[in-house]
């Protein structure tokens, strides 16, 4: 690689180099983890303590109101919160972040396929995200229809009035070409650039699953992207598609297309999340187990098929909103139908694990709750997935809470996992191990404390969404363990603090990482700090399997490299 | 006699951007078809659909049209050799067709405006002027990089880019006859 000279513009903001541009997607990514975790306080202060000023932000956020939160407020905030979180805050450190760092230097590449594309997707990324933060300062303020924005409360007939519907659709546009552009790079760089010797069978779980992630972006983000076009031109230009009309003529449209479009995207997006945490969760329980993946070749399969059943089973997010039943019972027996590969990838980690030599370190312990918080959001989908439990539980808080600890609580502890992981690498500095183990510790048990409360007052029969729950006679019982719910959840925002710092305080003086401190055996622990532009000095050629560890072959030491040859 | 090696590493690159654009003219007929799925919804449901609106001369005209963007895909396809890009007349007369296509779409606007058809009048008045006008949109930005093709011919011979370009404008094409028929042909 040709030593080239950069300017501080090319080197720091308009990089083409893929560990920049995966730096810049993590502070991204963490800068709105913490707005959208702003925005759940402030939801569960107004469930907890009703039209009360919120403290300290309060006054600050809300001066018109002497920092109460209005109604009209609280539906923006609970809008924004579930758009941040899952589009802005993971999708940017799964698919921007991890992705971007992880996949060229674990399968021996010098870069992304695409480097231009690469840094034009994140510049796009960027934007979008100042098009949804400036969508609170327009007229009416942000968009407050909920994260799945169903018409017709989306839309200006019956709806809310102002900008923030039309900003959010265009935001969203914006960041779906920008994930786009990423998908088109990851694959594309999978099949092309992989290192001699690195068969599909060789490559780290984590490339797996980010791999069919992105092919799951490539093909459902385009379907949300035309969806939300039809919204985006219902808004601004008055046309007719979601404008309920009556179906038998042809005035009007049909408010149920648009639940069809955004759960074919929607569902699949689940699996967008989830499949880099499984693939680095099933790598990193390999490594701190020091033993190989157990199953590696069914693990993938299984990741695989559950790709193709991602798409076939979006019609169980709208059993209520009334199908025939001979289509309810196909999806119905379609969702179940993922259970079983879902399972069997639940034995092989319990596997990986089972009687290995586990060190517990940060990490570590973040893949293990993501195995436990994944079960139970698994074990409570089969009650949404059955049409007739799902009739009762569907827009409870009992879905709050299942769709929080498959998505917020696996998806979330799974990206600490990954950033306590890599941050050696990319950054050359170690976090401290003790501060990352209280922060897991807080943060694991005040975050089962919140979403398992979930499912039981949504059980005992608490509406989702609702601003003041405790006006309702019979969700007053419940306003105790709601107050419970909301304490546990500001000890677990509050927790994040412990992380900010060590993150901060390891990034400006840590003590220097040591080339390989997890004693790995994936690629981008043979470089040292910093990865020089183009990664590897001289091509890796790679000789065995990501999980060579324990081999009784290997001597002196418990784990080989991909590049080792063990014979 | 000295024989020249095969230049492999820019087979590799172009191989490795043909898959790329592959994924993304996939992810792009994607938004297209989600579109037209809504279309043909709403169209299947429809007792009656563009009616009145579709006369004589608005067929014609779609027709005519049709036949100009068929011309330019065309003879951008005779201006490439193997995949390099040799004859500029062949590319700048796509470009001038291209145009024509874009002429005529407006002109298309212009008339079923004067019958009455407005996007916010029905439901097939919304799905005509999305889709047309959609479609419109990518040949605006296809015309003007096909227009930028002819400028730089010498410069961008045999790269992927010109590749690129000519992809784009079948794929506009393909994506234009798939209307056709579902608009105007299928009454």
């Amino acid at each position: 690689m040709p030593e080239h000279r950069q300017s501080f513009i090319t080197k720091y903001i308009f990089s083409t180099d893929h560990k920049r541009i995966a730096q810049q997607y993590l502070f991204f990514g963490i800068f709105f983890l913490l707005w959208g975790g702003l925005q759940a306080m402030l939801l569960r202060w107004q469930i907890a303590y009703p039209e009360t000023e919120v403290p300290i932000v309060g006054k600050l956020l809300f001066p018109e109101n002497n920092g109460i939160l209005t109604p009209d407020t609280y539906n923006q905030v609970l809008t924004m919160h579930g758009t941040v979180m899952i589009f802005w805050a993971v999708t940017p450190l799964l698919t921007g972040a991890f992705a971007n760092f992880v996949v060229p230097l674990q399968i021996g590449a010098a870069d992304m396929a695409f480097p231009v594309l690469n840094m034009i997707s994140f510049w796009t990324f960027f934007f979008s995200g100042v098009v949804l933060l400036l969508s609170h300062y327009g007229p009416g303020g942000s968009a407050a229809a909920g994260w799945t924005s169903y018409p017709p409360l989306s839309t200006p007939v019956g709806g809310i009035p102002g900008w923030g519907q039309a900003l959010w659709c265009l935001s969203l546009v914006l960041m779906g070409t920008a994930v786009i552009m990423g998908a088109i790079n990851y694959i594309t760089t999978v099949i092309r650039l992989r290192a001699p010797g690195m068969t599909y069978m060789r490559m780290p779980l984590t490339v797996w699953g980010i791999w069919l992630s992105s092919i799951l972006n490539a093909i459902f983000v385009p379907i949300i992207a035309a969806g939300l076009i039809f919204l985006l031109l219902d808004n601004v230009l008055g046309t007719q598609f979601f404008v309920a009309g009556g179906k038998a003529t042809v005035k009007g449209g049909d408010p149920l297309l648009y639940q069809h479009v955004f759960w074919l995207f929607g569902h699949p997006e689940v699996y967008i999340l989830i499949l880099p945490v499984w693939g680095l969760v099933s790598d990193l329980l390999s490594t701190f187990s020091r033993k190989p993946a157990f199953g590696y070749r069914v693990t993938v399969l299984c990741m695989g098929v559950i790709t193709v059943l991602s798409a076939l089973v979006w019609g169980h997010h709208m059993y209520v909103a009334g199908m025939s039943p001979l289509l309810g019972k196909s999806f119905m027996f379609l969702t179940l139908l993922i259970s079983l590969p879902t399972s069997i990838f639940f034995l092989n980690w319990l596997g990986t694990m089972w009687k290995g030599s586990l060190r517990f370190d940060a990490p570590m312990l973040f893949a293990m709750s993501v195995v436990f918080v994944f079960g139970l959001g698994g074990l409570t989908g089969l009650y949404m997935g059955v049409i007739t439990s799902d009739m009762y539980l569907h827009d409870s808080m009992f879905l709050v809470g299942h769709f929080h600890y498959t998505l917020a609580a696996s998806v979330l502890m799974g990206s600490f996992a990954g950033m306590y992981y890599w941050f050696p690498k990319m950054f050359g500095r170690q976090m401290d191990p003790f501060w990352g183990k209280a922060h897991f510790w807080i943060t694991f048990l005040a975050l089962n404390y919140v979403f398992f409360n979930m499912l039981g007052v949504g059980y005992a029969g608490q509406h989702r969404r609702l601003f003041d729950p405790g006006a309702y006679d019979f969700i007053k019982p419940l306003m105790p363990m709601n107050r419970q719910i909301s304490t546990a959840a500001f000890i677990l925002g509050a927790a994040q603090g412990i992380f900010i710092l060590n993150f901060v305080i390891a990034l400006l003086r840590g003590p220097k990482a040591a080339r390989n401190p997890w004693e790995s055996a994936t690629l981008e622990w043979t470089v040292d700090y910093p990865i020089p532009h183009g990664n590897f000095a001289a091509q890796p050629v790679v000789k065995c399997g990501p999980h060579e560890y324990s081999n009784p072959k290997i001597k002196g030491k418990d784990w080989a490299s991909q590049t080792e040859d063990i014979g | 006699m000295s024989v020249m090696a095969p230049d492999f590493t820019e087979l590799r690159r172009r191989n490795t951007f043909s898959i790329g654009l592959m994924i993304a003219l996939s992810s792009w007929a994607l938004v297209f078809f989600t579109l037209v799925w809504g279309y043909v919804v709403f169209r299947l449901r429809a007792p009656s659909w563009l009616g009145d609106h579709v006369t004589s001369p608005v067929r014609h005209l779609v027709v005519f049209n049709t036949l100009a963007m068929a011309m330019s895909s065309w003879s951008l396809s005779i201006s490439f050799k193997k995949d390099v890009l040799r004859l500029n007349a062949w590319a700048w007369s796509a470009f001038a067709l291209g145009l024509v296509f874009l002429a005529g779409q407006f002109r298309l606007w212009q008339m079923t405006m004067a019958t009455g058809l407005h996007w916010q009048s029905s439901i097939a008045g919304s799905f005509f002027f999305l889709l047309t006008g959609f479609h419109a949109l990518h040949i605006l930005g296809a015309v003007a990089a096909v227009f930028m093709l002819c400028l730089r011919f010498k410069e961008w011979q045999g790269t992927s880019i010109s590749l690129g370009i000519k992809y784009f404008w079948d794929f506009l094409f393909i994506v234009w006859l798939v209307m056709f028929v579902l608009i105007f042909i299928i009454q």
